[in-house]
């Protein structure tokens, strides 16, 4: 039995009304639910075991001293700033895959494998290599925010370039969008290479993570860095919902039912490029939740961004903090990096979403 | 009220209108027809705001070149000639699509009657592109329907512009298109409209424009427009304008089919 005839037996059924909105507010309550599950079991899991309902029972008040030394220690010095770092980065990267795929008026847009993550690595890297040189005033304005908004500009230069070679008359070729992606991903790589060559030792060592991606030396300071480029673009998640659901219609329809498109377009641009440069920019590149989240959510809950958009961000979070778990565990006492776990799980996933629609995508 | 004063579209390098005037009236059937190229549907979507223009073109006082877009939502719909969808939608959130933010109550009311106006009654679960071109071009006529739902807003009329809304559909749908498109009409709104069929523009219309090559050839009632000189003219083909026997119902033959049946 293949996956999607099983599939086809599992599936919601689609409401005879057509109206999902119902089945995709439960989604959300569930996941949301689910999301304060994961984050106390993320707590409690790792080398040294706490249970969950000690952590939850004492992070909450109820008792106190439950934890004692080491594990107080690991709990809430350790695991806590990382797994809120992941629920803020897990969440980032779908609500950016989901914005993106809207706004491209396409399912195989994500910011990880149309280079739009490389341009935010690219600018973070140039901050590290050149911030002793070319770049020190800035890090004297900027501080602990230049990297990520180093990132920001990387990624929205990225976008801006991407949106202009594929899109044209308010249409965008897949073929187009998915090559000038590739091409701008090695562009930025190689651009990347030749900085770390410049890189001394110890920038090298802040580098080594970028690659694939982790989570590992998460702190608080980190959370400070991503946490005002992230939680922006989630605050604005109802207010673009309008405008990506009419622009699923194409760019002339969404300006008839009174969206200020090329406003609109340059907004979505922005929050794509402040979540994706932020979380590269505390944890390298982790690919695939952009574009598995927003898929498996529109495959249960329908397209419709108004309920989309916050459940792509849940949805991104708990399975980012599944995949940091598995990191953690599956060759403890060290850690995979968690880019490596969610390109495993994430690839297989995106051919199968290439075998479904290749038809359709006439590549 | 919607005018507009000597339009000129270049699209490219190529200027498509050279000047155009029209007005359509409220309670009227504006029916735009002309050959393929002649600037028929450029002239909608510079209506539409969708191509930049030069010239003047108001509704209700609104400068259509300037006025911000959702300024201009509420007091017109549009239907293109051909429409795309990036994603699995049903057909009630597509019909949905067309109600404002902000009216919840009754949303779903709305979205059932339009549905059953375009006679899709009972077609909301269904996925929207899994339907028949013909049925897709109307459930998004009933999109357009909810966006000016009701024909008259604080006592100014509300405009449809459809862009070629019958081409895909059968003759009990094109009829039953057209009725709706009159009966919003009839009821205050304004209805902006491209044919290519001409008996059916002079079954519906109450003002026809004439266009040709980018300028107006002829614009006035269906009976000064619709003659054996002007359609042949710009159509550059033999044309004959007939009458029904006993009836004031007007058709529109080629000359040659019309003197193989004569003879």
């Amino acid at each position: 039995m293949t996956f999607t005839e099983v599939w086809s037996v599992v599936r919601p059924k689609t409401a005879d009304d057509g109206d999902r909105s119902a089945l995709a507010r439960a989604t959300i309550v569930v996941l949301a639910a689910a999301l304060v599950l994961t984050f106390f079991f993320s707590l409690a899991s790792g080398a040294s075991d706490a249970s969950a309902w000690r952590v939850f029972l004492e992070t909450l008040g109820f008792t106190s001293g439950a934890l004692e030394g080491a594990d107080r220690i690991v709990v809430y010095g350790i695991r806590f700033p990382r797994a809120v770092l992941g629920m803020l980065i897990g969440g980032a990267l779908a609500v950016s895959g989901a914005i993106m795929q809207g706004l491209f008026r396409n399912p195989l847009a994500d910011p990880g494998i149309v280079g739009v993550s490389a341009g935010a690595g690219l600018g973070a890297v140039s901050f590290i290599v050149l911030q002793g040189g070319a770049l020190a005033p800035a890090a004297a304005i900027f501080g602990i925010y230049s990297i990520p908004f180093a990132a920001f500009l990387g990624g929205l230069i990225s976008t801006l370039v991407l949106y202009r070679i594929s899109t044209r008359q308010g249409r965008t070729s897949v073929a187009t969008m998915l090559l000038a992606g590739i091409a701008l991903g090695a562009l930025a790589g190689a651009v990347t290479g030749v900085l770390v060559f410049r890189a001394d030792d110890r920038q090298l060592r802040d580098l080594t993570f970028w690659g694939l991606g982790s989570l590992a030396g998460a702190t608080w300071t980190k959370n400070l860095m991503a946490a005002p480029l992230i939680l922006p673009v989630i605050l604005a998640l109802p207010l673009m919902a309008r405008g990506l659901n009419a622009l699923a219609l194409g760019e002339a329809a969404a300006g008839h039912l009174g969206v200020e498109v090329q406003r609109f377009k340059n907004i979505a641009i922005l929050c794509v490029a402040a979540a994706t440069g932020a979380s590269v920019a505390v944890s390298g590149g982790i690919g695939f939740v952009g574009i598995v989240v927003p898929h498996l959510l529109r495959l249960l809950i329908g397209p419709d961004h108004r309920f989309l958009l916050p459940a792509s961000a849940l949805l991104g979070a708990i399975l980012l903090l599944f995949a940091d778990a598995i990191a953690r565990q599956i060759v403890a006492p060290a850690e995979l990096p968690i880019g490596i776990v969610t390109a495993i799980a994430g690839a297989p996933f995106f051919l199968w979403i290439l075998l479904r629609r290749r038809g359709i995508l006439d590549l | 009220m919607l005018t507009a004063e000597d339009i000129r579209v270049t699209l490219g390098r190529k200027p498509v209108l050279h000047g155009v005037d029209i007005a359509a009236e409220p309670g009227k059937m504006t029916i735009v027809i002309g050959p393929t190229g002649s600037g028929k549907t450029t002239l909608l979507r510079a209506l539409s705001g969708d191509v930049p223009f030069l010239g003047a073109a108001r509704l209700h006082g609104l400068d259509i070149a300037t006025v911000k877009p959702r300024k201009l939502a509420p007091w017109r719909g549009v239907l293109p000639q051909a429409s795309s969808l990036s994603f699995p939608f049903t057909v009630r959130e597509i019909v949905r699509l067309g109600i404002r933010e902000g009216l919840p109550s009754g949303e779903s009311g709305i979205v059932t009657a339009a549905l059953a106006r375009v006679d899709l009654a009972g077609f909301e679960g269904r996925m929207y592109q899994e339907l028949s071109g013909g049925e897709q071009q109307r459930v998004q006529l009933a999109r357009v329907l909810c966006q000016v739902w009701t024909p008259v807003l604080e006592g100014r009329a509300r405009y449809l512009f459809l862009d070629e809304p019958v081409s895909s559909l059968d003759i009990r749908h094109q009829i039953q298109i057209m009725d709706v498109a009159r009966n919003f009409a009839r009821s205050g709104g304004g209805v902006l409209a491209i044919l290519h069929d001409l008996n059916l523009t002079a079954m519906y219309a109450d003002h026809v424009i004439l266009l040709k090559s980018g300028h107006v050839h002829a614009s006035g009632a269906p009976r000064d427009v619709l003659t054996n000189d002007n359609l042949s003219s710009v159509y550059d083909y033999a044309l004959a304008v007939n009458r029904a026997p006993g009836g004031e119902a007007v058709f529109v033959l080629p000359h040659g089919a019309a003197t193989d049946h004569a003879a």
